[in-house]
């Protein structure tokens, strides 16, 4: 077999040359198939064909291994692992998890033995159980504990706490001294005695007849003992019944069955200091439990203690007092910030009952469920905190309103949409105040809500949107502005008409500009349009002549005696391209008359 | 102070952080020191490791240094407060075996990210040959600073433990001591089992280790129990990973040979200082429990939960439980508050969320009888669960036959078990009671009897065939005329002769208990 090469990582010492002893030349050779099979498995997942190859190379050589010398026993060191004296396997990082010796080490394995007859499952077992899915929050689970309950009689080890305890040669193991039966060896001489007395004499009541009490010698007389009893059956059916009971016990939800346990205790106990106690461990049960997301056994417990009360009516004060501080500290910032984690930690886990339980809380836990939808990351997350706020901010709205102010826009647009949903025009103040928020989304949604909040009236506001960055903003402003309902005067647009840098916006935005100034200023605007057909310039002919011709056309969709007017002045003054436009918003103008006219 | 000095000893300390800012909550309970009742293996482990850590920046930083200088001010205090809070009940032990490294008697486990720090220590002690330092609260500031100024003042390669001990007396260091090695060939220990002898002693020194083994197991699990049962009273670290070892390790004892395991149950408890009962009850209930079909991880689960079920007396008073005489009525209160006591104290120590479900029904079951004819008295239903039914009998049976436990005298094994089927399908299980007689046998291990010879011997073990329940092995104590033998020899009582009448016969069972004659010697 050649020597086999691993790609760095942890090696097996190579030897300078081939060793004379071939039982180390095999071990080596195995510890190298070992690395390369803990490598492709790590890799590529144990199931890899390329990992199942390897795999099989290294059961096939440890079988042929342990088949000549009947076992593998290795010391484990922190980066060595010695076969017979010799460093036969060495890491180049002391500490790699990768390397075979530290995780046995670190698991504080200090003898691992392969004995002949060693199935591949077993290998596949130890392998697993080295590098692969321990549950680092069990507290239970180790590679110690893993391999021992297996009961694998082909792999052995030895820690370092048995040796260490083996090594204390202390006589750990005495006999108590009881007071009580402390009868020495020598009083059995008088025992068996007085047992013989006893048992002549039970001898011959039983063979005159006259034992008083009817009692029976204590297992025959001087005969056999005979107590007419043998060992018990036990039914086939009954084991299977006991089987499946342990099964069922092994699969039981343990919290859920702890739970049940205090809930017992919570209904049955008298003795108030134990029942103090047990509010104590409910306050450490809502901890874990919203830390470990178990929200549906949550949800439980907080509906058990608000129940406690009925159901507990002879609590004495002291316990009250203890049920009422629970239920009042609920929402505690230590708690809501072990809900975050986990959220934060888990973002798929599942999520039913945890709006139940948040649910449960007062308004007053209004300030810290907007702390949590402020920090927590996804957007589903969000979604419920903000659907319990929707529910439990609504008669107090102050701490959403501050949050408006927050520089993460996720936690403003969240709280915008809650908002949104209160359908409250007195928050329009507030949102209005976002017109310059940083992020983009939060600024589409602050003109939609003053769309919704300020469906009239007053435009100002929302022509100083049209300033945005951002076109998509702008045209949600303008959007509303056209509409009609609006009121702005000339004033608030004329800094943005005028402005050199309005020629460069896009045509279909100058043209809703337009409609929309014309819409919200009324005849106010009509001097600036005059200018518009009326003014001539050597720069930007062309671009001149496109407003011009986009004013006529907002004049002519909006007609009015004094708009006619500034249109029959453009048709006379106007460069050939104005006046043809002016014509036809004079023509659309009258038929709308006439339209008008006929419909009335 | 030079930049490269202070570079390094910035590094130093960055090493030592992240490990406690981590835990915060844990954070608090160093800071607190006392407060460290409800310290648990996980956090003890941190702790650990946080010590190696400190112990490490401090050996570092007085290499650059001066002891009296403030650098050293950070690592000296973060030590003591460690020490606080680690020793706070007794001196505790930083030990180095065979390169693993230990707090007190629990292996460190140490992480890729922390072994930097750990190979720095274990090094330096290997490189003094010191097998272990030991902190008391006597250790102060000024001792530490000294302590770690040896390590720069004085070679390894020239000077001994020996001089490195007596330098420490020189400089009146204090509440720091230092340990030899503990060095052990693993295979003289666990490798090898029965020598050949020339007289096929083979068998007998196999025995004589196997019982060996049972004896260290079984003390093991005492020590573990004792230890919770004490730092629960006491408000110490608690540690159930070296509790959790030994039941693995009884587990496989039992499954190789259950007679020897069941044998020292027969070691009744006398006193409550002690924790046999416990002991006898996790025995007992893994035997019964191996015999109703539970898998090997299973057991070692029950064994835990069952060594655990009287955890809750550690609330009661110890002047209440040794009281001589009888109980008052305020006293069975508090005796009857024990297992729902036990409830609430094993949910703080483990957590609601990590407290194996066993361990509490174990805790809250054990006196609660399948026909709810004990206590705790419930007002809700409630279903007593295998655990609760097989604790229930492992309980009883080794508290009837206790001579301190619930303030009874103590009754022979086969008069409990009597006792114990009159109340068949009432307080307990009728088919875990029937296994469990079939385990411990008609004549339970540890009964005294008086053989057809006249002679006294002690049953050891039940017989195989349940049609021959009543001819148990047994061990010969005394001759005929009540000497005692030493090294009685063994018999099997279905053995018979030629023309098939049976070699020996029992012909009366003795109350062990009426004459205060304790069994419990041939077993130990």
């Amino acid at each position: 077999m050649d020597e086999p090469k691993t790609d760095g990582g942890a090696l097996p010492i190579a030897p300078a040359k081939e060793p004379a002893n071939p039982e180390l030349a095999s071990v080596k050779r195995l510890l190298a198939l070992l690395d390369k099979t803990a490598k492709s498995s790590r890799t590529y997942g144990s199931t890899n064909p390329v990992a199942q190859k390897f795999f099989q190379q290294l059961f096939e050589g440890l079988t042929a291994h342990l088949a000549t010398y009947s076992k593998l026993a290795f010391l484990v060191q922190r980066s060595e692992l010695y076969f017979n004296g010799e460093a036969v396997y060495q890491s180049d990082q002391e500490s790699s998890n990768e390397s075979v010796a530290f995780k046995l080490y670190s698991d504080g394995i200090r003898e691992l033995t392969f004995l002949e007859g060693l199935p591949a499952e077993d290998l596949s077992y130890l392998l697993d159980s080295l590098w692969g899915s321990l549950d680092p929050n069990e507290d239970d689970d180790d590679i110690v504990t893993r391999l021992w309950s297996k009961n694998l009689s082909t792999i052995t080890m030895v820690t370092a706490e048995e040796i260490a305890k083996a090594s204390t040669g202390e006589d750990v193991f005495a006999l108590p001294t009881a007071e009580t039966m402390k009868a020495p060896e020598s009083s059995l001489r008088d025992l068996l005695d007085r047992e013989q007395t006893k048992a002549r004499k039970e001898k011959s009541l039983e063979a005159d007849g006259s034992n008083p009490l009817g009692e029976k010698p204590a297992g025959g007389g001087a005969g056999r003992f005979k107590s007419g009893q043998v060992g018990y059956e036990i039914s086939a059916e009954e084991l299977a019944s006991l089987v499946k009971e342990i099964e069922a016990e092994s699969k039981r939800d343990n919290t859920i069955y702890l739970l049940d346990m205090l809930t017992a205790i919570l209904a049955s106990e008298k003795s108030p200091a134990i029942l103090s106690k047990l509010f104590g461990l409910w306050e450490a049960a809502l901890d874990s439990l919203s830390a470990q997301g178990k929200w549906t056994a949550l949800d439980s417990v907080l509906g058990l203690l608000h129940a406690a009360a009925e159901v507990r009516p002879d609590l004495g004060d002291e316990n009250k007092k203890q049920l009422t501080a629970l239920l009042d500290n609920l929402a505690r910032p230590e708690r809501m910030k072990m809900i975050e984690i986990y959220l934060n930690k888990t973002p798929n886990a599942p999520t039913e009952g945890l709006p139940t339980v948040l649910l449960s809380l007062t308004p007053a836990a209004v300030p810290v469920l907007c702390t949590l939808l402020a920090n927590l990351e996804t957007p589903s997350h969000q979604a419920i905190i903000a659907e319990v706020l929707e529910t439990l901010a609504k008669d107090q709205p102050d701490p959403l309103l501050r949050g408006l102010s927050d520089r993460r826009p996720r936690y403003v647009k969240n709280l915008l949409t809650i908002l949104l949903k209160w359908n409250n025009p007195q928050f329009v103040d507030a949102i209005e105040k976002l017109v310059r928020y940083p992020d983009v989304q939060v600024r589409r949604e602050v003109v939609r809500a003053i769309g919704i909040y300020r469906p009239n009236g007053n435009g100002i506001k929302l022509v100083a949107f049209l300033n945005d960055t951002e076109e998509s903003v702008r045209l949600a402003a303008l959007k509303l502005l056209v509409t009609g309902q609006y009121k702005a005067p000339y004033a608030a647009w004329s800094p943005l008409v005028s402005a050199d840098t309005f020629i460069a916006r896009p045509h279909s935005e100058k043209r809703a500009m337009f409609l929309a100034m014309r819409a919200t200023s009324g005849d106010e605007a009509i001097p600036f349009f005059e200018g518009l057909f009326t003014e001539w310039s050597w720069t930007n002919r062309k671009k001149r002549e496109e407003l011009a011709t986009l004013a006529a056309e907002a004049l002519g969709k909006l007609p009015s005696s004094a708009a006619l007017t500034a249109l029959e002045l453009g048709q006379k003054k106007g460069s050939a391209t104005v006046r043809q436009a002016c014509t036809s918003a004079i023509a659309l103008a009258q038929r709308q008359q006439q339209l008008k006219q006929a419909a009335s | 102070m030079s930049d490269f000095k202070s570079k390094e000893a910035l590094v130093v300390y960055e090493q030592a952080r992240p490990i406690l800012t981590h835990e915060k909550s844990l954070s608090r309970k160093i800071a607190s020191g006392s407060e460290a009742g409800d310290i648990l293996d996980q956090q003890m482990a941190i702790l650990g490791i946080q010590l190696v850590t400190q112990l490490n920046v401090l050996i570092k930083t007085s290499y650059i240094y001066d002891r009296t200088n403030a650098a050293l001010d950070k690592p000296v205090d973060t030590m003591l407060t460690l020490i606080k809070t680690l020793a706070h009940d007794q001196p505790v032990t930083l030990r180095l075996q065979n390169d693993f490294l230990f707090l007190g008697d629990s292996h460190l486990k140490v992480t890729a990210q922390q072994m930097a720090v750990a190979t720095s220590i274990i090094n330096t002690l290997n490189a003094w040959k010191i097998g272990g330092v030991t902190f008391s609260l006597a250790a102060g500031s000024k001792d530490l600073r000294e302590f770690a100024a040896l390590f720069v003042s004085l070679d390894p390669h020239t000077k001994t433990i020996g001089d490195l001990r007596d330098e420490i007396t020189a400089r009146e260091i204090t509440g720091i001591e230092l340990e030899e090695p503990r060095q052990l060939d693993v295979q003289e220990r666990f490798g090898t089992e029965g020598n050949t002898g020339p007289n096929g002693t083979k068998d007998a020194n196999l025995k004589l280790q196997r019982k060996m083994k049972v004896k260290n197991g079984y003390a093991n699990v005492a020590g573990s129990v004792g230890a919770i049962t004490q730092a629960s009273r006491e408000g110490g670290t608690v540690s159930f990973k070296q509790a959790k070892r030994a039941i693995q390790n009884i587990v496989d004892l039992m499954m190789d040979d259950e007679a020897t395991v069941l044998g020292l149950t027969t070691l009744r408890c006398h006193d409550e200082y002690t924790h046999n009962h416990s002991v006898n009850v996790s025995l007992l209930s893994i035997a019964l429990a191996n015999r109703a079909g539970y898998p090997k991880a299973e057991l070692a689960d029950l064994g835990l939960a069952a060594l655990f079920h009287d955890l809750g007396k550690s609330t009661i008073p110890i002047e209440v439980l040794n009281k001589p005489g009888e109980f008052t009525d305020e006293d069975w209160v508090v005796m009857r508050n024990h297992p729902t006591e036990g409830v609430l104290s094993l949910s703080k120590l483990r957590g609601i969320t990590n407290l194996p479900g066993r361990m509490a029904a174990a805790s809250f079951e054990h006196h609660m009888n399948l026909d709810f004819s004990g206590y705790p008295k419930l007002t809700v239903p409630w279903t007593v669960s295998l655990t609760g039914r097989i604790l229930t009998i492992a309980d009883c049976y080794d508290a009837m036959t206790s001579s301190r436990v619930y303030r009874r005298e103590p009754m022979s094994p086969s008069k409990v078990l009597n006792m114990m089927f009159s109340k068949s399908g009432k307080a307990f299980d009728p088919v875990l009671l029937k296994l469990f007689v079939n385990c411990v046998g008609i004549i339970p291990i540890g009964s005294l009897v008086m053989l057809e010879t006249s002679e006294l011997a002690v049953v050891l073990k039940p017989a195989t065939d349940k049609t021959t329940a009543e001819r148990p092995f047994v061990r010969v104590i005394t001759d005929p005329q009540g000497n005692p033998v030493d090294q009685g020899r063994e018999i099997d009582l279905t053995e018979k002769d030629e023309s098939g009448d049976f070699h020996h016969s029992i012909i009366r069972l003795i109350d062990n208990t009426e004459y205060k004659f304790d069994t419990s010697r041939y077993f130990v």
